[in-house]
């Protein structure tokens, strides 16, 4: 459903992306492992438009989407759950969740979204009157991700969604993860937190200096050699 | 230092100046002679203000208050006593300081917009009190000061005089200002006006820094005040006070180059002609017109150069001399976490190096942190672990004194330093922390980041540089000593923080989730380091996520949870208690991680 081909992006004299080539099919979960500073931030956001690339193109379905503001991509159902949640923090937790459906194409389900995700996080069910930033670190993730879905995706984005929080709450948030995506929503996750990550993704990819050097299941990444060296350390 | 980018910019220093020294003997025109003064003025007054406004980043738009401050000083004092413009000049620059002091001290808990506006309302209360007291000033109606020439009287009937004398006033801000930029002093303001948090913890003492550049400014506004009024021989509140004064000002630092010795020398030959000439030249039948080019000039180049001019010149220099003298910077490898001098196992002391008990602080009617009691033996590593929101990030704001307790004691190598503010007190005492989101000082270098906490316990800029250097090859970032911080990665930021806190010799270290955003193989480093920082004989107190750092680096480990202390052990007793199970570790990590 997404594919990007040949893409690269520049900041100043340097390449940070340089001709990906990926894909994204339908109801999976594809999982970008890299260090940091590979570039895996910048492809989120490039795929999300608050990146430019400065070659190649990226198709969402039929349509080039490479060219559209960031708006117009969610618009076409691509979003993101950006890396440390950046939430409205002096707005209420409800006011976060309706800052999500305010596009064309979420606001005529919001209702029905709204009830998916009070079933998916109870928790945000009884807080919804409570101010975002007085939300605990877990709390606060839910809360981008519950936005995320308000905004009826097709493809949902996470960047880093298991940062700073505690072992408890990253277990619960990968099974979140993988609930979304048994909703037929396609995923694509990036994180640090190889083991899990890999471990519940369909297919994953290295992004190393911006260069996808290897691609396959997420079971074949995770009993590679040279990953298992290079980013899981053993 | 002999590398060729400094003779190259020793020579042509040398070069402008004298070509700037002889220049008002070589024009005879008076209106450029005018101008050439007005240049010298304003370039030394918006080198005045950037050591405020650039430097420590505290942007004042009250400096014309300060300069009618000189004006007014000098000249009553001449009325009144008789006194020489030049013993006024100043006395005038001392009351500014004197005045800039007790204003701002207080306005200096301000930040940004806020701050603006206090400054901007400290010279209108001025101009005010110049219009309306009228028994000394004489009001709107100004004072005019006679024309007698003389040194004594500081009016010259030539105006190369006093081109020459504002050249000496120009000469002399720019000195010192550079003698600030590169000093202890510099170094601190910078590194306040980048994240003023992170300075205070590097032990800053951020008020009274801002104070000192100031009551700098302050004076060499005052004197350009002076030299003003004793060149025009009429002031009133009108030209001295106006915030398009105050405005002024900065604008030759941002066109220039803000918080750059040079840019707003620059600004002022740029900007001040400039504004002059459309104004002779547009003034007759378009009045007003000029400004209208002139805002819109202003627009193109903060559009074009949002760094100001100096910067784009310094990138010219630089690349010129790069290609001219090919040297490669040699690429300086080290391993990561190359340990020091390692401090021999003392017989793992028992001695207790902070001690807490009892403490409590509430935020509105929520207990952020209630009855927590425990102690760190010095050399050792303590986890401090906890579900999000348990309080962990307050209980280091606690002890780092960055907030106040509401009850309980915090001891620190014996001594009571519970509510002792602020943090930069704790700092110098021997404790450092590092922050949960990195906080480096962006636009300054790597080895000007880990000087700042250098700074700490020497004065001197080679030991602190000296000091910096090492510490910096110690966490294996030796190969980015001279890059900008913003261009380091995330994992290397750490590292960052981790050298500055470092580099102010802490004998107590608080990490706050060092490991967080690291993967798997950055993690096991940062682990190395932190076993070699131990080694090295500093105790740790570090809050992580991350149980795999945490089971393979502390002795003993401190389970928060809503605030309070629910556990405290071993790694290994604690990671099968049912309590941390239930609220923290949940059931299956141990099969997911590798331990």
């Amino acid at each position: 459903m997404l594919s990007l081909h040949n893409v690269s992006s520049s900041y100043g004299d340097i390449r940070i992306l340089k001709n990906i080539n990926l894909s994204v099919r339908p109801r999976e979960i594809m999982t970008i492992v890299g260090s940091n500073g590979a570039g895996k931030s910048t492809l989120i956001n490039l795929i999300s438009g608050i990146v430019r690339c400065t070659a190649g193109e990226v198709f969402f379905g039929d349509e080039r989407i490479d060219s559209l503001a960031p708006h117009e991509i969610v618009e076409r159902g691509i979003v993101q759950i950006p890396e440390g949640r950046m939430l409205f923090p002096e707005m209420t937790v409800m006011e976060n969740l309706d800052m999500g459906a305010y596009i064309a194409r979420a606001s005529a389900k919001k209702k029905e979204r709204l009830k998916e995700v009070f079933t998916l996080f109870p928790k945000l069910e009884e807080r919804k009157k409570q101010i975002a930033g007085s939300l605990s670190g877990g709390e606060q993730q839910m809360v981008a991700i519950a936005r995320g879905i308000m905004s009826d995706p097709k493809l949902l984005m996470f960047d880093e969604p298991s940062l700073g929080l505690a072992p408890v709450v990253v277990e619960d948030m990968f099974k979140i993860i993988r609930k979304i995506n048994s909703r037929g929503i396609a995923v694509l996750l990036v994180e640090q937190n190889v083991f899990h990550a890999l471990a519940i993704a369909d297919r994953a990819f290295v992004l190393e200096n911006g260069e996808v050097v290897m691609e396959g299941t997420g079971q074949e990444i995770l009993s590679n050699d040279r990953i298992r060296e290079a980013y899981l350390g053993i | 230092m002999k590398s060729p980018k400094n003779s190259v910019i020793y020579i042509s220093g040398a070069v402008i100046f004298l070509f700037l020294l002889l220049l008002p003997f070589g024009i005879s025109n008076d209106f450029y002679q005018d101008i050439l003064v007005t240049v010298f003025l304003f370039a030394g007054l918006g080198v005045a203000w950037n050591i405020i406004g650039g430097f420590a980043g505290q942007f004042s738009l009250g400096h014309a208050g300060f300069f009618g401050i000189g004006a007014y000083t000098s000249t009553l004092l001449y009325f009144n006593f008789g006194l020489s413009p030049w013993i006024g000049m100043i006395a005038g620059g001392v009351l500014a300081a004197i005045v800039s002091m007790l204003v701002f001290y207080p306005c200096f808990k301000l930040r940004g917009i806020f701050f603006a506006m206090s400054t901007m309302a400290f010279a209108q209360v001025l101009n005010i009190l110049a219009v309306y007291w009228t028994g000394l000033t004489k009001g709107s109606v100004g004072l005019l000061i006679p024309f007698t020439p003389g040194w004594k009287e500081f009016i010259f009937q030539d105006k190369a005089v006093f081109a020459l004398v504002a050249f000496g006033y120009m000469v002399i801000t720019f000195g010192v200002c550079h003698f600030v930029k590169n000093s202890k002093l510099g170094s601190y303001l910078v590194a306040l006006r980048e994240n003023e948090e992170a300075a205070q913890s590097l032990g800053v003492n951020t008020t009274w820094c801002k104070l000192q550049a100031m009551m700098v400014s302050a004076f060499f506004t005052a004197i350009g005040g002076t030299f003003y009024a004793q060149y025009v021989q009429f002031i009133d509140p009108d030209s001295l006070f106006p915030s398009v004064m105050s405005i002024r000002f900065a604008l030759l630092a941002i066109i220039g180059g803000i918080g750059t010795v040079a840019g707003p020398v620059i600004g002022s030959f740029v900007l001040t002609p400039l504004d002059v000439f459309l104004r002779g030249w547009l003034g007759g039948s378009y009045a007003g017109l000029g400004f209208f080019f002139y805002g819109c000039i202003l627009i193109a180049v903060v559009l074009v150069w949002p760094q100001g001019i100096f910067k784009l010149l310094q990138d010219k220099v630089e690349l010129y001399i790069r290609k001219r003298s090919s040297e490669k910077s040699e690429t300086r490898d080290v391993p990561a976490g190359r340990p020091g001098r390692v401090i021999k196992h003392a017989a793992a002391g028992r001695e207790c190096i902070l001690e807490i008990k009892d403490l409590c602080k509430n935020f509105g009617g929520l207990a952020a942190i209630k009855d927590v009691d425990f102690s760190v033996h010095r050399r050792e590593i303590l986890g401090l672990i906890g579900p999000n929101g348990a309080g962990k990030t307050t209980l280091f704001h606690l002890i780092t004194g960055f907030i106040p307790p509401d009850s309980g004691e915090i001891h620190f190598k014996g001594d009571n330093i519970t509510g002792l503010q602020p943090p930069f007190r704790i700092c110098k005492k021997g404790m450092s922390r590092t922050f949960q989101l990195v906080k480096p000082f962006l636009n300054i270098t790597v080895s000007e980041n880990v000087a700042v906490g250098a700074y700490c316990h020497v004065n001197s800029i080679s030991q602190a540089k000296r000091k910096a250097e090492e510490v910096i090859e110690f966490v294996g970032l030796g190969r980015y000593s001279d890059f900008l911080s913003s261009s380091l990665t995330l994992s290397n930021r750490k590292r960052l923080e981790l050298a500055r806190a470092l580099a102010t010799e802490p004998e107590l270290l608080l990490l706050d989730e060092t490991m967080a955003g690291l993967n798997p193989k950055e993690i096991d480093e940062m682990i190395a380091l932190l076993r070699n920082i131990s080694e090295r004989g500093v105790t740790l107190i570090i809050i992580e996520h991350v149980m795999r750092a945490i089971m393979a680096l502390s002795d003993r480990v401190v389970v928060l949870h809503h605030g309070e202390k629910i556990t405290e052990g071993t790694s290994a007793e604690v990671s099968k208690d049912q309590r941390v199970i239930q609220a923290y570790l949940g059931g299956s990590y141990l099969h997911v991680e590798p331990a």
